[in-house]
């Protein structure tokens, strides 16, 4: 089994947090956005304390942190463009996975329209990983800045995720002439707020439309994948330890952790043997 | 006046070793056979109104790298027991010790988990 866990920082000084959620929930796969710490950092804090270590990503500038328990012969970068970083991880007697970490631009500076033009620039991306690797057993992670519901997520010349794993099943949809591939977002199981929180986002703006709370922080998957997802362990975190990221309104606390909650999943890849 | 024993014979009482020492003995066989190059670890968590036991390869080597063979889902009365190889894709249905014993031999000596024990101990040997 394959632990990820994604938090976008807001380039707070939060690295005890980090650390402990990875100790907490055994984490194979960390990947960080908008964090202001440095790699160096990260691995003295949690190669300190853990009875395993973890591995640097490739040293260049980048909007992510990629970091894995899993030494660098087994995980091949493949790409990195400013909003997505692919890896390859070749773990052994397990099939290989595409892994797609990506931080989009916010609706600060993109508009919507904006959003899912670009959308069609990073699926092409995609499909030249993926083509890299000669597979498509792929799974992307993320701060997407655009919920579930949004057209760029959606429509078929954007990512094409959708809620139904069924229809997710049959790969792809003929649309105007030309094939799109699937991805399956479990994220929607995470609406309403049955946890006691409806998001891993939360925004109060003055005008007519307001959601309050989003889900930008999302896991695609590719159908080949669909089973080999845990999906009682995919979980929006709003505790780490006794600490809780909530304030006392319910919100996600700034003071404490970050304007945004961590994501956490796990994979179970099929067996080569 | 003597204690009088209500208790019968406790001397005759069974030792019963359960479903997870099994899996212990046969974990720490692993790591002496192999030198630790491959370490056996067990992990027993409750699993609804029973236990649920994992049998582990760790590597050291490559960073306790993890690969699970197989896990054993037993009642508090241990038995009857579920369990489910991992390796060979098979599950088995223990009403009794040695049917536990032989399922758990038939598992381990299979030559689908001694190739993945042969891989993952060639790890050892090859660069990081």
């Amino acid at each position: 089994m394959v632990t990820f866990l994604f938090w976008n920082i807001n380039k707070k000084p939060i690295l005890n947090l980090v650390v402990q959620l990875i100790h907490e929930h055994n984490v194979d796969v960390l990947i960080l956005a908008e964090s202001n710490i440095n790699d160096r950092e990260i691995l003295i804090e949690l190669n300190n304390s853990l009875k395993i270590v973890f591995y640097p990503d490739i040293p260049i500038p980048k909007r992510l942190q990629i970091l894995t328990r899993y030494p660098s012969k087994f995980v091949t970068p493949i790409s990195d463009s400013p909003y997505i970083s692919f890896r390859h991880f070749q773990l052994p007697l397990y099939e290989p996975i595409l892994l797609g970490a990506i931080h989009l631009p916010s609706k600060l500076y993109h508009s919507e329209s904006d959003q899912v033009i670009d959308c069609t620039t990073y699926t092409s991306e995609i499909k030249i990983a993926e083509s890299i690797v000669g597979h498509t057993r792929t799974i992307l992670v993320g701060d997407f800045n655009m919920n579930p519901f949004e057209q760029g997520i959606v429509a078929a010349a954007g990512f094409h995720a959708i809620s139904d794993k069924e229809i997710t099943k049959k790969g792809y949809r003929h649309v105007g002439g030309q094939d799109y591939r699937f991805f399956y977002n479990p994220m929607w199981r995470h609406f309403g707020d049955r946890q006691g929180f409806a998001g891993t986002y939360y925004y109060d703006k003055g005008t007519q439309i307001n959601y309050y709370w989003h889900i930008f922080d999302q896991i695609l998957v590719r159908p080949e994948l669909l089973e080999e997802l845990i999906i009682d362990e995919l979980k929006i975190l709003s505790q780490v330890g006794s600490i809780s990221l909530l304030n006392s309104y319910g919100k996600p606390d700034s003071s404490v952790g970050s304007d945004h909650l961590p994501l956490l999943f796990s994979i179970e890849p099929e067996r080569r043997i | 006046m003597a204690d009088k024993n209500l208790w019968g014979d406790l001397k005759s009482i069974e030792d019963i070793k359960t479903p997870a020492a099994y899996l212990v003995e046969q974990a720490n066989l692993l790591s002496k056979e192999t030198e630790n190059l491959l370490v056996g670890v067990v992990e027993t968590q409750k699993w609804g109104l029973g236990f649920r036991s994992d049998l582990i390869v760790e590597v050291p080597y490559m960073n306790n790298y993890r690969y699970s063979l197989l896990l054993v889902e037993y009642p508090l009365a241990m038995y009857s027991l579920k369990v489910y190889d991992l390796i060979n894709k098979m599950n088995y249905k223990c009403d009794s010790q040695e049917q536990f014993i032989d399922s758990l031999r038939q598992i381990l000596s299979s030559p689908a988990v001694h190739k993945v024990l042969a891989t993952l101990k060639a790890q050892n040997f090859s660069s990081t």
